[in-house]
Parts: C-alpha cells; sequence; structure tokens
C-alpha cells in the first residue's frame, strides 16, 4: 500500500481547501484585481478543459490512436484560433444581456423557453458520462495508490466507497466555491483564481511526471530515443492514425466541447475579465495545450516499457510507482485530482444555474401564480436553491458512475460526454451566423440528434444495449465503419442538422426570433427600438418590480443599473429610461435566466402596445457605432467614414437642425441648436421638448404640432434669458418629415434659423431709408416752416407797436395759430423718424386708422415742395381699422405714395381707397403713371432695384414696404395696369382687419 | 461584418500545406516532437494575428 485511506483523504482535503484558500483570497481582495484581471490567469482558468483525460485518458488515446491523440489538444486550439470568428460574437451578446450559460443564449436567440428547458436537460444528460468520467479517475487513481500494482488485476470493480467520499468532498467545496454570488454582476474572483491555480498545479504535475518518465525510466532523452529506435512497433503506433472520418469526427467533438462543454462556456464567456484577455486567449491557450500535452507521449512510452503493470490510462501513475517515487506519485495523482475536481466545480456550477434559471424558477413562477415569495428576500432563496441543486447534480454525477457497465474506460465515456454536447454546435453556429433559423427547427434538430446519441452511446453505458443500427444507418452513406463512436458522431450530428435546417426553412420565424437574430448575428448591429415606456421615473421601476422581487432585492437592482449606466436617480428621459429598462433586464437575466427575466420586465416595466410598434433608436445605434472597438473595413469603412462625414455636416452646419420622432423625442439636435438654446444635446437628446426652456418649448412644440412647413420671423421672448435687457431673438422655423427606417412611423426634421443678425441689418436698412426720406423731405419742410416763421416775425414787429389789447389779442392768436402750424411740422416729422435708430424692436400690433395713416402720410409728402404736385385723393374708409404698427405703416404709404408722385404726371389723380375683404382691409393705392413694365414687375420687390434715373431713388422703398409688411402680417400684390385699365399701377395692400378696443367704444 | 484578414490568409496557407504538413509529421520516425513545432508555429501566428489586430482596434 502507497499510501492509507486518511492520509489520502488529508491530501484531497489539504489540496482543496488550499484552492479553497486561494479563491477565499481572491474573493477578499487580498490578491489584487489588476492580477486577478490578468489575461494570464483567465488563460490558466480555461485550463479547466483539460480534465483527467489530459492527465490519464490522453495516454490511452496516444496508445490506441498514435498521434491523433493530439485532436483531443487541437479541437480547442481550433476554436481558440478562430476565435474572431465564432467566440468573440458569442462574447459580445454573453457580455452585454448578461447572458451565463449556452441555455441562456440559445433561449435569448431563440425567445423560448422550452428551448432553455430542452437545452438544460440534454446537458444534464450529456454531462452525467463526464461527471462519472470524474469520479471514476480519482477513484481509480485513488485505488491504484492503496493496491499499488494489483489494480490491474484485482479491483476492477468500482470503487464505490472513495467516490462517495470524493463526491462528498468536492460537493461541499463546490457550494462553497458557487454560491457566495448570485447576482450576474459579480465575477467569481475566488473561482477563477483556484480554477487557475489548478491549471499551474496541472501543469507544473505533468511535467514533473514526464520529466520523471525521460530521466528516471529511460534514463536520458538519448536513451528514450535509443529505446524508441529497438522497439519500431511503438513507432508504429505512432504513425497508424485513424482514418480521416474518425479523425475529423475527434477533431469536431472536441473543437465542439471548447464552447460547448458548460464549464468552458462559463469560464470563456461569463468570467471573461474583458479588455481583450479573449484575444490573448486566443494563442494563450494553445500554448498551454501544447506545453501539458509535451508530456503524454513520454508518459505513455514509460507505461508501455513498464509493460502493463497499470492500465495504459494510469501509466502517469506507474511511472512514480514503478520508481517508488513519492515525489512522482503524489504528483501524478494531484494532476488528475486537480483536473477532476476543476471539471466537477465548474461545471456543476453551470449546471446549477442552468437547472435554476430554465428548470425551477419558471416552474416556481408557475406555481406561485407568476410572483417570487418576497418574504424572505430572493437572494437569499436563490443561494439555498443552488446549493439544493449542487448537491442533486452532483449526487447524479455519482449514481450515472455507480451504474455504469464493466470496462468504461476514461475516453469511452468521455467520448459519450463530449458526443452530447457536439449536438449544441449547429444551435450556436446558427446564433451567430444564421438569422433565418428558428425555435422549431432547434428543438427538432436537438431531439433528433439527441436520441441518437442517447441510444447509440449513452444508453450501451448502463445497460446491454446494442446499438449496432447506427452501423447500418452509417453504411448507407459510407462504405465502412471503423468504429460505433465515430457512426454515432456522424450519423446524430447529421439527422441533428438536416432536421434543423429543414425545419427551420419550412416553418416561420416569430418577430421576436428576428430581432434577437439580428442582435445575436455577426454582421448586423443591435436595433434597438424606440418604444414607449408606460412608466417615467426609475423610482416608479422599484415600485412596480418590489411587487415580483420584494422591495430591497427591486431597489438594489435599479439602482446597481443606474450606476452601471451612470444615470441619476431622478431621470425621466424616455432615452435613459428605456436603456435603464435594457439593463435591469440584463442585469436579472444573469440571476434568473433570460426567459423569467423577460416575463418580469414584460409585467412590471411594459412599453406602451397601442401606437406604432417604435422606430429604431438612432441615437443609440450611432452611440454604439461610435463606441465600437472594430475598425471597420472596406464597404463597412467607406459607410462609416460616410456616416461620419454626413454626421459632422449636420452637426457643423451653422444652422440649427433638430429632429423629433413621432412621439416628440429628440432624436437629434445640432451644434447650433445648443448655442442658440444654450441646452446641451447631452440633455435634450432622447427626452421630450418640455425638458427645454419655457420659451423654446411652447415655440418648438407649437410649430412642431402645426400643419405650417415654415414660419418667419418668429419673435422669442427674452423669457429665455431672465435677468438681461435682451430684446430677444429673431428666429425662421422651418419643418420637413422624414419616414423613420421601419416605414412605420414619421419623424420631423426641423430647421431653425436664427435671423436676429438679418433682422438687425434690415432695421438699420429701414431707418436708413427712413432718414433718405426725411432728407428729401428737409427742403420743403425748410420752406414750410420758414413761411410761417417769418409770418410771426411780422406779427412780432407789427405787436410791437400795437396798443389796442383787441389787436394785441389778435395778433397773438395769429401766433399761436403759425406756432401751431410748425408744431405739426415737426411733429409730423419725429413721428416718421420716431422708431428710426436701428435697434431691433418687437413689433406692437395695434388697430389703426387707415385714413388717419394716410392722411398723415400725404401731409409729410406734401412738405416737399420740390416734388411733382400731384393731387392726393384718400377714399378711405374712416371706420376702416387694420391691426398694425403705425409708424412702420406711416412707411409703407410713404414709399407706395412717393413712388405713385414719381410716376404721374403734374397734377394726376393718385387715390388711396380701402375695401373689406373677409377678415382683411385692402388699402388700393393708384395712380395713372406711367406703369411698371411687365418683364420687371417679378424684381421691383428686390432690394436696390430701381427703375428711376440714377441719383433718384436707392432701390430699396418697395423692398422696405415688402419686409415691413411680412413683418406685420400682410401682403402686398402689383397690378400694372390695373384691371380694367389701359395705364397706370395699382398696389394692394392687404392687412389684418381690426376693431377698436372695448374700452374706447 | 468584420474580417479579419489575416486570420484568412493563415487558415487558406493551412489549407494548402496540410496534406504535406501532416506527411512530414508522419514520416518523423522518433522525431516525435515534429508535430509540436508545427503548433509551436500555430502558435506564434496566433499571437501575430492578435498583435495586428491589437493595433486595429481604436
Amino acid at each position: 500500500m502507497f499510501i492509507s485511506l486518511p492520509q489520502l483523504l488529508l491530501l484531497i482535503v489539504a489540496y482543496l481547501s488550499s484552492l479553497f484558500a486561494v479563491g477565499y483570497a481572491a474573493d477578499r481582495g487580498v490578491i489584487p484585481q489588476r492580477i486577478l484581471n490578468h489575461p494570464l490567469v483567465y488563460v490558466l482558468s480555461l485550463g479547466v478543459f483539460t480534465g483527467p483525460l489530459a492527465v490519464f485518458g490522453a495516454t490511452e488515446l496516444a496508445f490506441n490512436y498514435g498521434y491523433s491523440f493530439l485532436l483531443y489538444y487541437l479541437g480547442v486550439v481550433a476554436m481558440f484560433f478562430l476565435a474572431p470568428l465564432l467566440l468573440a460574437p458569442v462574447l459580445r451578446v454573453c457580455r452585454i444581456y448578461q447572458l451565463k450559460s449556452l441555455a441562456d443564449l440559445l433561449t435569448f436567440r431563440f425567445r423560448s423557453s422550452s428551448v432553455g428547458t430542452l437545452v438544460t436537460l440534454a446537458m444534464l444528460l450529456a454531462m452525467l458520462p463526464m461527471l462519472a468520467l470524474q469520479i471514476q479517475a480519482v477513484s481509480d487513481a485513488a485505488q491504484i495508490l492503496f493496491t499499488s500494482s494489483d489494480f490491474h488485476t484485482a479491483n476492477q470493480r468500482r470503487q464505490d466507497g472513495l467516490a462517495i467520499l470524493f463526491c462528498t468532498i468536492i460537493a461541499a467545496f463546490t457550494m462553497l466555491f458557487g454560491t457566495r454570488h448570485v447576482t450576474a454582476q459579480q465575477r467569481h474572483n475566488g473561482l477563477v483564481a483556484a480554477i487557475a491555480l489548478e491549471s499551474l498545479v496541472k501543469l507544473l504535475a505533468l511535467i514533473l511526471v514526464g520529466l520523471g518518465a525521460v530521466y528516471s525510466l529511460f534514463g536520458g532523452f538519448a536513451e528514450m530515443n535509443d529505446w524508441l529506435l529497438a522497439n519500431p512497433h511503438i513507432i508504429e503506433l505512432l504513425d497508424s492514425p485513424l482514418r480521416q472520418d474518425s479523425s475529423r469526427a475527434l477533431l469536431l467533438i472536441f473543437f465542439a466541447g471548447a464552447i460547448a462543454m458548460p464549464h468552458m462556456f462559463h469560464m470563456t464567456f461569463t468570467e471573461n475579465p474583458g479588455s481583450g484577455a479573449l484575444r490573448v486567449a486566443s494563442w494563450g491557450l494553445p500554448l498551454y495545450l501544447l506545453l501539458i500535452s509535451l508530456p503524454i507521449l513520454p508518459i505513455t512510452w514509460a507505461g508501455l516499457k513498464l509493460e502493463g503493470s497499470l492500465p495504459i490510462a494510469y501509466s502517469a501513475l506507474a511511472v512514480g510507482l514503478s520508481q517508488n517515487s513519492a515525489l512522482l506519485t503524489t504528483a501524478a495523482f494531484v494532476a488528475g485530482l486537480s483536473a477532476a475536481s476543476a471539471i466537477i466545480i465548474v461545471s456543476t456550477l453551470a449546471l446549477a444555474n442552468m437547472c435554476l434559471n430554465h428548470l425551477i424558477l419558471p416552474v416556481q413562477l408557475q406555481a406561485t401564480g407568476r410572483h417570487f415569495d418576497v418574504a424572505p428576500e430572493i437572494y437569499q432563496q436563490l443561494r439555498w436553491l443552488r446549493r439544493v441543486v449542487i448537491s442533486a447534480i452532483i449526487l447524479a454525477g455519482y449514481l450515472f458512475y455507480h451504474f455504469l457497465a464493466e470496462g468504461q474506460s476514461l475516453m469511452d465515456l468521455g467520448l459519450v460526454a463530449f458526443v452530447g454536447t457536439l449536438q449544441f454546435l449547429p444551435g450556436i453556429l446558427a446564433t451567430i451566423y444564421w438569422p433565418g433559423a428558428n425555435r422549431k427547427g432547434l428543438l427538432m434538430g436537438l431531439l433528433g440528434g439527441f436520441l441518437t446519441w442517447f441510444f447509440t452511446l449513452l444508453l450501451p453505458l448502463v445497460s446491454d444495449f446494442d446499438p449496432q443500427f447506427i452501423r447500418y444507418l452509417y453504411l448507407i452513406w459510407f462504405d465502412d465503419v471503423e468504429s460505433i463512436w465515430s457512426a454515432a458522431t456522424i450519423c446524430s450530428l447529421g439527422i441533428n442538422m438536416l432536421l434543423f435546417l429543414l425545419v427551420s426553412v419550412l416553418t416561420k420565424t416569430s418577430p421576436g426570433e428576428r430581432q434577437a437574430a439580428e442582435i445575436c448575428s455577426m454582421d448586423d448591429l443591435n436595433r434597438p427600438l424606440r418604444q414607449t415606456l408606460t412608466l417615467h421615473s426609475p423610482h416608479e421601476f422599484k415600485h412596480q418590480l418590489s411587487t415580483e422581487l420584494g422591495e430591497s432585492t427591486a431597489s438594489a437592482e435599479v439602482d446597481q443599473a443606474l450606476t452601471d449606466l451612470q444615470l441619476e436617480s431622478n431621470e425621466s428621459r424616455p432615452y435613459a429610461l428605456r436603456r435603464l429598462r435594457a439593463r435591469i433586464e440584463a442585469n436579472l437575466s444573469g440571476m434568473l435566466g433570460p426567459t423569467v427575466a423577460h416575463q418580469i420586465l414584460q409585467r412590471c416595466i411594459p412599453f406602451q402596445l397601442d401606437g406604432p410598434r417604435g422606430a429604431e433608436d438612432i441615437s443609440l445605434i450611432e452611440q454604439r457605432l461610435d463606441d465600437s472597438q472594430v475598425r471597420f473595413t472596406g464597404l463597412a469603412a467607406d459607410l462609416d467614414n460616410l456616416r461620419r462625414y454626413h454626421r459632422d455636416t449636420l452637426q457643423e452646419l451653422p444652422i440649427g437642425v433638430f429632429s423629433l420622432g413621432h412621439d416628440e423625442e429628440v432624436l437629434m439636435w445640432n451644434r447650433f441648436m445648443e448655442h442658440i438654446t444654450g441646452v446641451s444635446a447631452d440633455a435634450v437628446v432622447g427626452s421630450y421638448l418640455t425638458a427645454l426652456p419655457p420659451a423654446w418649448t411652447s415655440l418648438l412644440q407649437k410649430f412642431a404640432r402645426s400643419e405650417e412647413a415654415a414660419e418667419l420671423r418668429l419673435n422669442l421672448a427674452s423669457a429665455n434669458h431672465p435677468g438681461k435687457a435682451s430684446p430677444g431673438r429673431w428666429i425662421s422655423l422651418h419643418k420637413t418629415t422624414v419616414v423613420s427606417s421601419s416605414r412605420e412611423t414619421e419623424d420631423k426634421v426641423i430647421v431653425v434659423e436664427d435671423i436676429t443678425d438679418y433682422q438687425m441689418l434690415e432695421q438699420e436698412l429701414l431707418h436708413s431709408e427712413r432718414l433718405a426720406s426725411i432728407g428729401r423731405l428737409a427742403a420743403g419742410v425748410a420752406h414750410e416752416v420758414g413761411n410761417p416763421i417769418t409770418g410771426i416775425a411780422c406779427l412780432a414787429q407789427n405787436l410791437e407797436y400795437e396798443e389796442d389789447l383787441t389787436e394785441v389779442q389778435e395778433t397773438a392768436r395769429e401766433i399761436l395759430k403759425q406756432t401751431g402750424r410748425v408744431t405739426r411740422i415737426v411733429e409730423s416729422l419725429v413721428n416718421f423718424s420716431h422708431s428710426g435708430n436701428g435697434t431691433i424692436e418687437a413689433t406692437q400690433l395695434v388697430p389703426l386708422n387707415m385714413a388717419d395713416c394716410v392722411d398723415e402720410a400725404i401731409h409729410l409728402l406734401e412738405l416737399d415742395h420740390s416734388a411733382k404736385p400731384v393731387r392726393f385723393d384718400n377714399r378711405c374708409d374712416r371706420e376702416h381699422l387694420v391691426l398694425a404698427d403705425g409708424q412702420k405703416l406711416l412707411q409703407v404709404f410713404i414709399n407706395l405714395l412717393s413712388n405713385a408722385r414719381d410716376a404721374s404726371e403734374e397734377q394726376q389723380p393718385i387715390t388711396i381707397a380701402s375695401a373689406i375683404h373677409n377678415s382683411q382691409v385692402h388699402i388700393a393705392v393708384s395712380d395713372l403713371g406711367c406703369g411698371i413694365p411687365e418683364d420687371v414687375q417679378g424684381q421691383i420687390f428686390e432690394p436696390f432695384f430701381t427703375t428711376k434715373e440714377p441719383g433718384q431713388g436707392t432701390g430699396l422703398g418697395l423692398s422696405v414696404v415688402y419686409s415691413i409688411l411680412e413683418d406685420l402680417g400682410g401682403r402686398i400684390l402689383l397690378a400694372s395696369p390695373p384691371a380694367g385699365a389701359s395705364v397706370g399701377t395699382c398696389f394692394t395692400v392687404q392687412l389684418e382687419r381690426a376693431e377698436y378696443p372695448q374700452e374706447y367704444l | 461584418m468584420y474580417i479579419n484578414r489575416s486570420l484568412l490568409m493563415v487558415l487558406a496557407v493551412a489549407l494548402v500545406f496540410s496534406p504535406s504538413a501532416l506527411e512530414w509529421v508522419n514520416t518523423g520516425g522518433t522525431a516525435w516532437y515534429r508535430p509540436y513545432l508545427l503548433w509551436s508555429l500555430l502558435v506564434l501566428l496566433g499571437y501575430w494575428i492578435q498583435h495586428q489586430r491589437s493595433h486595429d482596434v481604436h
């Protein structure tokens, strides 16, 4: 006896305790996070793949299949070598949606809880031989240590007692490792550290045994070479590889195992630390596997040299035993123990998660009326449930081992498990590359593949069922069959893929599946929909979720999601709330599985069912494109550059542009909008217009809802700049409609033109024009003022000598009359030039008497005695009132009458008449002058256009009239000659009719 | 779809040379380390591809 039972138990407990100590230290933060997150630790943790098959089974494979034993490693090498094509897309989806197992991934992709249930059940079945393999490897190795070389002949029976002990210990450790955290947020640092340490121990121990075999048994490399030369049949064993179909099947099952085995999926995706660790693993894991496979051939040859004192699978133990070396024997045992314990711990944890999320919780939800029992809280419930499930899985593994048929080698058990998990490969590949696949196809394919596998490989392990039928099935297509397992591999996978393909093509794919397929598809960016939520704040989220999760859990989950997204707790933007909902679902999915999480979110935080399905969330898509870590190539790069160019063009336009969704959510807000509103894009994109300052909100909301395509010259009240003596901004608004990419809704693009500067220039122009008019009037005014002044002077002279009081009073009255005349002239001028300071003022629309305004204009024009004498005839109705600004309207008539006078002959009449048309007053200014040629009629309202001689006019008169009337909300029409006449011109001014205010009446 | 051109190139080369490589391994006699030489080459190529790719990422 090499070792006693207590010593062996002590060794096992000491080894696992040291692992747990490392794990505990990692969890407590004793091991720095930068070490735990180092890609090397990740690579070592992926060494979990190398189970007892790598330590013991590989020698059996090498003995039977020569170099083909390397396929066990090369399958994984190929998978990681192709990581950018296969693992990276899966990792992306798993990280975003917190998917922790293969069942989670396939349920998420195929949007079906039955997929999760079937995958979990199938995975449990497929992993039973794998768990039995670990138990058998450790118990056999332990038994060999007890019995030394007698094992081969005397102890073919199962080592039940040792197996039970091992299972009990490993179950306790698995529970310790696996139930410390229940939320997906927390990476299992302790588990990763422990498994990485196990991989290191395994590697060093196996290399030690290999060196022991070479130097201790053979005496060195040269001697081993001589021994090989002396035994050419050994070399022939190496060179007699498997037939091609078998070797391909072997490569395929290990290739699939690298992603489908629950422990590999868990370590690769769930425990991935990010930051490019997978990229390092794509060459790091192949390097690790290279190193751990190096000692296999020397160990196998050592086993052969020892001439079968032990089964060839246990050659590693035979090396130490034959040399009576405690170090080598213990190293070989510890290598096997660490390999087996790593697989049992990780795969049991992964299977427990799958069982919880896809078997137990959905059933519990059904049983409790779709609600969790909120007291005690969900985290505690989950912890206990997980412990129970872990125990049950290890018990199932032990029972399978117990009922195994006699004579099953490690290799047999391993192959059955690997072929079982191979059945998930079509589903995984379709998840990434085939958006057309649907759940019915997957379910049928899995059922077909697994039933074939069950009857050909699994059932014969525990019964005397003869699977010869598979040979006949195989021989339908192939000439010969080398082994049952290779025929079963090809047939089960073939049936699986055929059913998957046919059913998927022949049946319909649901919209949910299509959306999930787009998310998972590698060349398709996730297209989130901009749906409307019924809740409006994180607080409401908490309240609703608490009905299902319990108050503290709901609060913790919402707070965690807010922290993840760096959002405030008072967030109310619909865009942010949608992201918050998605994050909560992802986090709950990590804890409860995607099916349950999806159902809870649908019930507690639903989207509005009525209205359009929702357009794509453009801003989120853009953000994801910007955050993308991949540099696009080829056409994608060109398109991305084009997108950036167009985006930058819109962003940098010197004009405000923003777009609104059908629900008035702001989708885009360019930099000029930020400038004129003072509201940043970050603050407003994803919000409703109500998030803007009140002045902007009312203005933009009114325009967005109106039927008008444009609103010109709007004055934004100075409420926009409280506390500032700002005259406010002048803006013009234009809008157009854009059909969203989903073609279900219409978005609006609104252009905001800041015309404040233009308005200021225009005011200056008006002022200049007014000054020009005043200049033209100046001579007449001087003459007009001069006459009464002369009269006053004469009267004052007479007054000096007048003594009669009556005469003095008469003279004073005359002087007052003359000064009144002067005052009236001056008042008219002041009145005309009153607003002419060149600054922008809001137009004050008040009811005005048209006839008075025309009188005032005529009076001013008549002051100019140098001008042509014409007859102004004001026929405006004294009762007609218009809504206008007095100063501006006066300028309109001065310009129109002045033009009419210039066009008329001496003493010709110029008629001004008014008429009511519906809600408007039409004022016609007609003359009998030379008229305006038809070919220039389209240009006369343009600035600086004149038909007068040089020096006679500025060309601004009519353009100013046009601009003022636009400002007043009126229009001007030209008819030259007027209808029914042969000569002359008629300008018709149309203005809104007004009534006197009530107080005047 | 992001296309890893280095990876595709290596796969194409591997496809072309795999029969010769397998023959070279199988005719090694006592040179049992030959597969490991090819494997080492694969590791180096993997390192090179990922090194290239990490330069691509911005």
